[in-house]
């Protein structure tokens, strides 16, 4: 009660003395109740995995509940529409990825114009595999565009979650830089595209590190090339998309976190700071490297706002060059 | 045998203190999730998974195993004695399941789904246990034209999920086909029939339906209804099954085991689709048709075996090639993979410890769901003699938080009282709920499965006949409709007889 009163006292003095706006009182006491993070999949998956060890660790950090909530649906934008709407005081957390707040931007402005999130940090990195089924035989990329332009192989089939998807767009645009054309088969998620894949039904797939390593090692699928900076330490001999040229086709998926766009600075850097931290700790990123997954935190606040900037006007850029048409 | 080496050194795992507990904890949360309806594994496994983290991967797949088929095991409980499924596989047990209850045999009825559960987990894990490596490569012969196939197979089935009017049942599972067009489709990315609400873009979620088609239903059934000190006001002349009931009993949970471990195998349909097959097939070889719908001890044991039997293949693909079939099964690879344990198909050979773990776990758990179900039987009775102002309210508040669980929407539980609503009214036209939650499940998996195959042949039809296995099963579907529309005729010439005589 004591504690009530004199948290009140303060409450009512820096806003009757100074005149601030109240968000800047809250950001003092922020975090004081219940965080809720709002994730736009289903449970499993390196967004939820992301959002849950975050969680996890706030709570450890500031001794208040940090609840994930996952609320799937339109791409996105369900959960993008529950922290926009929701109060900007740091309590209703989004953690997005690169599908649900930078590539459905560009293929359904429609559905996302009211969207307003302002960006806290990048948490994780997802690296993909171009992946081809283990009895295609193909020992490369250069071998594959080969094999297919002299028509030894045909037919070729490759699969993703639906058009408008970066595994969907990242494929079409190697082919079409190679001037090729393959098959798209929309699957729904990696219970169908593995078995695909494995059983011949589809020949090619950008998987992420964590679905295809273990089909690669085991020699059922084949690691044509990597999407990530450099090359992946578990498979040395494969290379990067980048080194093969293909400059920015491929993509290691990226997940970040959000607030309502009129959050108040303090809070947001406050968030900032212990996020960053969290994904800074050797503990944290030796647990996420054990699922393949590199965790990338922002330089700032206003880094990652750029960087989701960036994002937006490059996927708009590409789905308009490669006339990718997403039916709203 | 090298197989039994392992297996006995799974034991030795499995029997440790630790992992005994865990199974333990997994059959009992597993049982208490089958129990209450509207409540599903996958919520479970989800909502627990982070406390998985803590304890060694063994241990936590062990627990997160058992709630799954523990919950399976359990489901047929509340579908027997309130007609209201307790996790979605169990849809098809009401359908016998609940008259049996109604004539004072749900002791029986409880008993023998409980027995058939038990003999179909074991055979399941037997499965498991010497086939694994060869049956996921198995499931990997299905692709887009084969299930297109064997999910028209399946849809055949609707016809025999209800006793009212060919065309009531038609129209049913017609409109559970429409609703399963709700959503975005897969292969356009085209939102359907979704009204512009963001709620529905990943259509109608099956739990939704069935909770409100049949828990929501059934309360509102006894609105107004005189107030009775039991929801059953029937004596309970048995609590356990006679050697006759046995021998009724055994032929369908056989058959229904054999159905479903082998369409559990198969990444794309699994426990309820078998349930529903399993039923149906046990229509079609009964030689009185006329009892099934009214209590027949067969329409419960055969599903709820199949079901049970399919939910311990189900766990194929996913250990032996790391293919999540399924939400569950996405999860508990997660959590493997938390763990830092890499799933695929070096699993069992990479992580022997755990595989053999898991599968030794499986049969001790299995034993255990065994006997918390058996004795239970006395306790489930006794809970029919709650009156219904105190069991309904909570059978609503528990099918709330299931349904808003499932995606945290209260979207959701407004629709599932529409289809509480709907459902209602259904009943007093006698149009049974049964073939339209049929017509929700397959009709989206028909449809992608078809169109699918079509884009891979581009357009020519006959990549269904090319496929051995797809044109297997397509002479199957042909002998089906012959046969149905010949036993048809015959009936209506047979009526005729009887109208003229």
């Amino acid at each position: 009660m004591k504690q009530f009163i004199s948290t009140l006292a303060v409450g009512l003095l820096s806003v009757a003395a100074f005149a601030l706006p109240a968000g800047v009182a809250k950001a003092a006491d922020y975090p004081s109740k219940t965080i809720r993070i709002v994730v736009p999949v289903p449970p499993g998956g390196p967004t939820d995995t992301a959002a849950r060890i975050v969680a996890e660790r706030l709570n450890a950090l500031w001794g208040q509940p940090v609840i994930v909530e996952n609320k799937p649906g339109g791409t996105g934008a369900l959960a993008n529409q529950t922290v926009n709407n929701a109060n900007p005081d740091g309590y209703t957390i989004l953690v997005g990825n690169v599908s649900t707040n930078a590539i459905t931007f560009a293929t359904d402005p429609e559905k996302t114009k009211g969207i307003k999130l302002k960006g806290v940090t990048n948490l994780i990195q997802v690296p993909g595999i171009l992946s081809a089924n283990g009895d295609l035989p193909v020992t490369s990329i250069q071998d594959l565009v080969a094999k297919m332009k002299s028509g030894e192989l045909k037919n070729i089939k490759y699969g993703s979650g639906g058009v408008g998807t970066y595994p969907q767009i990242d494929m079409l645009r190697l082919m079409t830089v190679n001037g090729l054309d393959a098959t798209h088969i929309a699957y729904k998620g990696a219970g169908q595209i593995l078995p695909a894949l494995l059983g011949n039904e589809i020949q090619l797939e950008f998987l992420n590190e964590a679905s295809g390593l273990p089909l690669i090692r085991s020699g059922r699928l084949k690691g044509l090339a990597t999407t990530w900076t450099e090359r992946l330490p578990e498979l040395p001999d494969v290379p990067t998309m980048q080194e093969l040229g293909y400059g920015d086709i491929g993509t290691s998926a990226w997940h970040g976190m959000f607030v309502p766009e009129k959050t108040p600075p303090e809070v947001v850097n406050k968030l900032y700071s212990a996020v960053a931290g969290i994904m800074n700790d050797a503990d944290v990123q030796k647990k996420l490297a054990d699922q393949y997954i590199k965790a990338t935190p922002s330089k700032s606040p206003e880094d990652f706002s750029s960087f989701v900037d960036a994002e937006r006007a490059k996927w708009l850029k590409i789905i308009q060059d490669n006339h990718i048409e997403v039916a709203p | 045998m090298d197989i039994f080496s392992q297996l006995a050194h799974g034991f030795g795992i499995a029997l440790t203190m630790q992992n005994l507990t865990y199974c333990l904890l997994g059959s009992m949360i597993g049982t208490m999730v089958g129990v209450l309806p509207g409540i599903s594994p996958v919520t479970t496994i989800a909502m627990l998974l982070p406390l998985t983290f803590q304890v060694p991967a063994v241990s936590a797949l062990i627990m997160l195993a058992g709630i799954y088929y523990g919950a399976h095991h359990a489901g047929s409980t509340t579908a027997i004695m309130l007609n209201m499924p307790g996790e979605p596989s169990s849809v098809v047990v009401c359908m016998d399941g609940h008259p049996m209850a109604k004539q004072g045999r749900a002791g029986i009825a409880l008993c023998v789904s409980a027995i058939g559960s038990f003999f179909a987990g074991c055979v399941g894990i037997i499965v498991i246990t010497l086939f694994s490596p060869l049956l996921s490569e198995a499931g990997l012969l299905f692709g887009a034209p084969e299930y297109t196939a064997l999910i028209a197979v399946a849809l055949m089935t609707a016809s025999v999920m209800s006793n009212g009017s060919a065309l009531s049942t038609f129209g049913m599972a017609v409109l559970g086909l429409l609703i399963g067009t709700v959503g975005t489709d897969v292969g356009s990315g085209l939102e359907r029939y979704t009204f512009g609400l963001p709620e529905l873009a990943e259509g109608v979620d099956f739990v939704t339906v069935a909770v409100g088609l049949f828990a929501f239903a059934e309360v509102t059934q006894h609105i107004g209804a005189p107030e009775r000190h039991g929801a059953l006001s029937v004596k309970f002349s048995e609590l356990f099954p006679r050697f006759a009931d046995l021998k009724q009993a055994f032929p369908a949970i056989f058959r229904g085991t054999g159905i479903g471990a082998a369409l559990g195998i198969l990444p794309g349909t699994g426990p309820l689709v078998s349930a529903f097959v399993a039923y149906a097939v046990e229509r079609q070889v009964a030689k009185d048709k006329s009892r099934f719908g009214k209590g027949a001890i067969e329409g419960v044991a055969a599903p709820e075996s199949a079901d049970n039997a399919a939910a311990m293949t189900h766990f194929i693909p996913m250990l032996g090639l790391g293919i999540p079939a399924g939400p569950a099964m996405a999860m508990m690879l997660g959590a493997l993979m938390i763990q830092g344990v890499q799933p695929g198909p070096e699993l069992m050979t990479n992580h022997a410890d755990l595989f053999w773990g898991v599968v030794a776990s499986m049969w001790i758990g299995n034993l255990m769901l065994l006997i918390f179900n058996l004795p239970m039987v006395g306790v489930w009775i006794k809970m029919l003699t709650t009156p219904y102002r105190f069991l309904y309210p909570g059978i609503i508040l528990f099918c709330c938080i299931g349904v808003y669980s499932v995606r945290n929407s209260t979207f959701d539980v407004l629709l599932a009282a529409f289809f509480g609503l709907f459902g209602m009214v259904a009943r007093q036209f006698n149009c049974s709920p049964a073939p339209l939650v049929l017509g929700l499940v397959l009709g989206p998996i028909f449809e992608e499965n078809f169109r699918r195959s079509l884009t891979i042949s581009n357009g020519d039809p006959m990549i269904f006949i090319e496929h051995p296995i797809s044109a297997a099963l397509f002479v199957l579907f042909a002998v089906f409709v012959v046969v149905a529309i010949l036993s048809g005729a015959r009936s209506r010439k047979q009526k005729l007889v009887e109208e003229s005589a």
